[in-house]
């Protein structure tokens, strides 16, 4: 088997909830997709995901419930009463999807999941780049009984950054009853599966007029490359390397997604990544988990233009769930107002004059409502940290930036080539094919233009910019260029060969396949945790240790990427600081930090007890790890003075866990 | 929708609105334990603890007439659980309940009689969901009856304008009401506004008849004032002194250190600005929506007695130097009776979706309000929580510096030392005073908010900019807030008037002495310039919240 047997159990358990919060969602999912070819059946597992993590993260975020095992009741009731009041309101359209529908659907996504997880579990250790921030959320989530949890990095205060996507994946992991870090596994397989299903159906919506076999190859390739695939960049320095500018000698696969300001070398930096990419480093980062909310978003629009182009409107109940997916980007990744907010706002301005205005302000009004409603949990207790947009001040070669979406260029021309040619008589999908292609543009030239400030240097000042936005471009690129592949493939034999042209480029980034594609194989693993080593006991000694919710640990602080923190990343318990330059970025305030920094210095070298109890007053500390990090970070490390405070909790090796008691150091 | 639909609706409605309301009144009343942390309240329950029938029957607290400290003591043989204090405080708070439920019904009933059955639900909404009108329901003070009356008097005025109530009638109602109200407060003379408008729209004014029963309504008012006053007959130097020294804040006359809050605020614009804020904006602009439909509309003379009303008193509290937010009070009502009346033109008027959408959202914004403090007054009160916290950390030895004119430092049960922050110190003092602190416990922004702006405070300034960045060795180590939903958004910032906050609802901050600085390098610090932007409240407010 891919997996041992407890961990396909939680596979399965997972799976079965997917498909039950699915299931629940379908009359609204149904709905929102007049007409659709699939019934709205990916979209219900997408909204179902999103839903069910949703109604349970509500509650708890305004201080009305806890979030703990109930959450999960609540998450699910709740969504069972949605349904009961739907389904008692509406008897016309179906209550469950045809069973072919289902059946098929459910084969594509479990085999996307299938290689997904096989993708993900190729390097199942959590740790490198974001992978250890992100699991830290999701542990700190899971443990937590109040929301916004508390910062495992600095314990006695709440989180501040965009965790709703990580709670979601904490309600997740309850529901199913598996770990945290397999819960970590399990969600980028279903974001890599449901995301790639999503790409597929919406080339295949718009496609569907023209013949259900060049729509279905279309769909196919579009997903195939949305989960696989790189860009032109991919194609050019790999198969035409040698015609390439480069300084590299070799291809290695972030080149892609680090070619403007890498090489050359220059000082303006962009990052250029793409949801493959995304899929094969296993960072289940804010922008990450968007992604199943923004093709959510995409499909719910591909809903309202039909609807309006069948002439009935539009509904309220589609300006309510845009509104709604909209306030989720607020708390899961805000950069998605804006690569969600283009073409939205492209089908708005399309539709005015095509719509009452009196229907239209009133959509607009429930779409604004119901997403600053959505928001405004996370909201209240957010902090911005960010300084606002300024211009920028270089922008990127062209060179470069044709090297790295030319692949779209054949498809805009084939696109406006058609509405030229059809100008008056173009279909509602040439246009939404259309409308998504331009929303990319769009996307990729704003980095060109505007940045948002954050702490990052001067050299990338443009970089998180760029590569928020050029990661959704990417994606409506290929639904948009598929789709323009799909309509010359239905025309004569001219029009056949443009195809072929077209497809050509968007085909060629399956050049990164080999980067990316990782057969499903057995003797696989979803622990993710395997990085501890001979620490491990510890981690699991400690997740399992009681905390009261101000109290915390403590263990050795440091920069970034480091070993330091990882206990309480893995078990979600606060420490009294993590990895420094991260909460420099989101609290804004060296000083804080800085003393910080020195309290735990002080608590692990000083020879005074006193001294040492004033920190473990000051931060309710009721653990403290003295592992290799903390030898590592402090070589004068006072073992005995800290033990001398309490019994160890667990042992491996020279390692150990420390309970503080509270009388060694009451005041 | 229909307007008969709209109107059948809101008939349906109205019971359960009014039901819910009334519970949000009745419910949280024990937002601090009754550890009687408002100010006000506190003073109002001491002077009635002192109250005995039929030893002690002449109040010595003058601040409040007789009846505002004889309703809750006659309430509090209702108590069960508690008693001393705690059963006062709970019966002041309960008349102030009823007192607001009372606003609601007769809000309702003016907006149902002026604009329609639509005004009438809407209003129970607005009135219902108030947050001022809710957070006065729970505190022991006057503020709610002082809501209640004038719409008492303009429902009477609607009456008698209407041919419904007998003149005879209509001079007993107003008589009794205002006496009832002036035996709370002297200040709810100025509701007299409302009958004399009446009077005068109504037909022949200064026909014998009427005269005389004005003069009737005018000597059961004086007469019930008076009987609930006593001290005027008995204790007239003290009542006058009491009077003259309230005169003399209002005026600015007195310099006490609850006005220096108003320093700088513009005379119209301050007031309109927390008008603005208690009603979220929505509110006040559809007051405007209303005001304007009501005297075009044909019942137009019914909304004259409280328009001429709101007006008057509008322009006399405008010329006061203290602009205390409880002064709003009996407009507040008025104000959401007309907002009432305005979203109900605009479902009438334009009959459309983007209507009906546009006002659901106006009253979803402005009912959060409410219903978040309502939840917050269900939850602990964080000065509670932070003295519980403050006494695990402190040692026996520890000095707790704490600041003046805050409620809650006697929750430690242990001395504390107080920061010479009113009289402006010197850096050497304060340095002195900072020098002997082991921890500083913030009960709220009373102080901070308030003090760096005013004139001649320039050290204190330093000092919160200084404490603000740590620079002075305290640094923030807990922050104790209380838990209502989407506080962080709705509840009021640091432009509201204190009273908003202070009282129930405050930011708790814990200060540890972390790094020993000697008196001197205080004192130095504390001369140091400081930009005075960075001691500006909402600087310290960002600085407090850094990191949350």
């Amino acid at each position: 088997m891919m997996l041992p047997a407890q961990e396909m159990a939680e596979v399965l358990r997972w799976l079965v909830w997917l498909w039950i919060a699915g299931w629940l969602v379908f009359p609204i999912a149904t709905r929102l997709s007049p007409g659709s070819c699939d019934g709205g059946y990916v979209l219900s597992k997408l909204l179902g995901l999103l839903a069910a993590g949703y109604a349970g993260w509500l509650l708890p975020a305004l201080g009305l419930a806890r979030f703990d095992a109930s959450g999960s009741a609540i998450a699910l009731l709740s969504l069972a009463l949605v349904r009961f009041a739907w389904r008692a309101r509406d008897t016309v359209l179906p209550g469950v999807a045809p069973l072919k529908t289902m059946l098929t659907v459910e084969g594509l996504f479990v085999i996307l999941f299938a290689f997904g997880l096989s993708q993900r579990l190729h390097m199942p250790e959590l740790t490198g780049l974001e992978k250890f921030t992100n699991l830290a959320f999701l542990m700190a989530a899971r443990g937590a009984e109040t929301m916004p949890p508390v910062d495992a990095w600095l314990a006695g205060r709440e989180i501040n950054y965009y965790y709703l996507g990580h709670a979601i994946t904490a309600l997740w992991s309850r529901l199913a009853d598996v770990p945290g870090d397999h819960a970590y596994q399990l969600m980028m397989a279903t974001i890599f599966a449901t995301t790639s299903l999503a790409t597929g159906l919406a080339v295949m919506e718009l496609l569907r007029r023209g013949g259900r076999w060049v729509a279905s190859v279309c769909a196919a390739l579009a997903a195939l490359a949305f989960a696989y695939g790189g860009n032109l960049h991919s194609l050019l320095y790999q198969a035409f390397r040698d015609w390439m500018p480069t300084e590299k000698p070799v291809f290695h696969y972030p080149d892609s997604t680090r070619f403007i300001g890498f090489d050359p070398d220059v000082a303006d930096k962009g990052f250029t990544e793409f949801p493959a990419y995304a899929f094969l480093v296993g960072d289940l980062h804010a922008h990450v988990l968007g992604t199943p909310v923004f093709l959510a978003v995409i499909l719910v629009l591909l809903g309202v233009a039909r609807r309006a182009a069948a002439g009935a409107g539009v509904g309220y109940g589609a300006a309510a769930a845009l509104g709604w997916l909209l306030g989720l980007f607020a708390a899961i990744n805000p950069w998605d107002l804006v690569t969600a907010g283009v073409p939205a706002l492209l089908l708005w301005l399309a539709l005015v004059g095509r719509v009452t205005a009196d229907r239209m302000a009133t959509a607009t009004v429930i779409a604004l409502a119901c997403a600053a409603a959505t928001a405004a949990p996370f909201a209240a207790a957010f902090q911005s940290f960010s300084d606002g947009l300024r211009p920028v001040d270089a922008r990127s070669p062209m060179w470069q930036l044709l090297v790295l979406y030319g692949h779209a260029l054949p498809a805009a021309a084939a696109l406006a080539t058609l509405i030229w040619v059809r100008r008056g008589r173009a279909g509602v999908e040439l246009l939404c094919a259309s409308g998504l292609l331009l929303s990319a543009i769009v996307l990729l030239a704003l980095p060109e233009l505007v940045r948002m400030e954050d702490i990052y240097g001067d050299d990338f000042s443009r970089a998180n910019t760029m590569f928020k936005l050029s990661f959704r471009a990417q994606s409506l690129i290929l639904i948009a260029g598929f789709c323009a592949v799909g309509f010359l493939a239905q025309g004569r034999t001219a029009a056949f060969a443009s195809a072929l042209v077209v497809a050509a480029p968007l085909v060629g980034t399956l050049a990164y396949v080999p980067q990316t594609f990782t057969p499903p194989r057995a003797g696989l693993t979803l622990d993710g945790l395997g990085f501890l080593g001979a620490e491990r006991p510890l981690a699991e000694a400690l997740i399992d240790a009681p905390l009261a919710p101000d109290e915390a640990i403590i263990e050795a602080a440091g920069e970034s990427f480091t070993d330091t923190a990882r206990m309480s990343t893995v078990s979600g318990k606060p420490t009294v600081l993590g990895w420094r330059g991260h909460e420099w970025l989101w609290r804004n305030n060296s000083e804080i930090l800085d003393r910080r920094h020195r309290d735990v210095a002080v608590f692990y070298t000083t020879g005074s007890t006193a001294e040492r109890c004033r920190i473990v007053q000051r931060y309710r500390l009721r653990y403290a790890v003295i592992g290799q990090a903390e030898r590592a970070a402090h070589p004068d490390l006072n073992e005995e003075g800290i033990v001398a405070l309490g019994p160890i909790l667990a042992q491996a090796g020279d390692s150990k866990i420390v309970t503080l008691r509270a009388d060694e150091c009451s005041p | 929708m229909k307007t008969e639909r709209q109107i059948a609706l809101g008939r349906r409605l109205l019971p359960w609105i009014l039901l819910i309301a009334a519970v949000m009144r009745l419910v949280g009343l024990g937002w601090d334990d009754y550890a009687g942390l408002h100010p006000d309240e506190r003073n109002l329950v001491a002077g009635a603890a002192e109250l005995s029938f039929p030893d002690a029957m002449l109040p010595r607290f003058l601040a409040y007439n007789g009846l505002s400290l004889w309703l809750p003591k006659l309430a509090a043989v209702g108590c069960v659980g508690f008693e001393g204090a705690e059963c006062l405080t709970w019966a002041a708070r309960l008349v102030s309940a009823l007192f607001g439920i009372l606003t609601l019904v007769a809000g309702v009933a003016v907006a149902g009689a002026l604009a329609g059955a639509v005004a009438g639900c809407l209003a129970a909404l607005l009135l219902g969901l108030s947050e001022p009108l809710l957070q006065w329901s729970h505190f022991g003070t006057t503020e709610s009856a002082m809501a209640a009356a004038p719409l008492v008097l303009w429902l009477i005025a609607i009456g008698y304008l209407r041919g419904r109530l007998s003149l005879t009638h209509t001079a007993l109602a107003f008589g009794a009401t205002l006496g009832l109200a002036t035996g709370l407060k002297t200040s709810a003379a100025s509701f007299a506004l409302v009958p004399l408008a009446a009077l005068l729209l109504g037909p022949s004014p200064f026909a014998l008849r009427r005269l005389a029963a004005a003069g009737g309504a005018v000597a059961l008012a004086a007469g019930l004032f008076v009987m609930f006053t006593q001290s005027v007959l008995f204790d007239r130097a003290a009542f006058l002194s009491t009077m003259a020294f309230e005169r003399g804040v209002v005026s600015g006359a007195q310099e006490v250190f609850w006005t220096r809050q108003f320093e700088g605020a513009s005379p119209g614009g301050f007031e309109l600005r927390q008008l603005w804020q208690m009603t979220e904006g929505v509110g006040l602009a559809l007051a405007a929506i209303g005001l304007w439909a009501a005297l075009r509309g044909a019942n137009r003379t019914l909304w004259l007695p409280a328009l001429a009303f709101c007006a008057a008193y509008l322009a006399l509290i405008v010329t006061w130097e203290a602009k205390f937010i409880r002064y709003l009070a009996p407009v507040v009502p008025v104000v959401l009776c007309l907002a009432a009346a305005g979203a109900a033109w605009v479902l009438d008027r334009f009959r459309s979706d983007l209507s009906r959408a546009a006002i659901a959202v106006s009253l979803a914004v402005f009912g959060l309000s409410g219903i978040s403090l309502w939840v917050g007054h269900l939850r602990p009160d964080p000065r509670l929580s932070a003295a519980a916290d403050l006494a695990r950390r402190v040692a026996p030895e520890d000095t707790i510096l704490v600041e003046p004119h805050d409620l809650g430092s006697y929750l430690l049960g242990r001395p504390v030392t107080l920061l010479p922050l009113e009289a402006p110190p010197d850096p050497e003092t304060m340095g002195r005073v900072l020098d002997q602190g082991d921890f500083m416990l913030i009960l709220s922004r009373r102080n901070w908010s308030v003090l760096p702006g005013a004139r001649g405070f320039d050290t204190v300034c330093r000092y919160y900019s200084a404490l603000a960045r740590g620079a002075l060795g305290y640094e923030v180590v807990t922050t104790h807030r209380r838990d209502a939903p989407l506080a962080g958004l709705l509840a009021p910032g640091v432009a509201a008037e204190e009273t908003r906050v202070v009282f129930d609802r405050p930011e708790v901050l814990i200060l540890e002495r972390v790094r020993r600085l000697s008196a001197e390098e205080m004192a130095a610090i504390l001369a140091e310039d400081a930009p005075p932007e960075r001691c500006a409240a909402p600087a310290l407010a960002a600085e407090w919240r850094l990191p949350r």
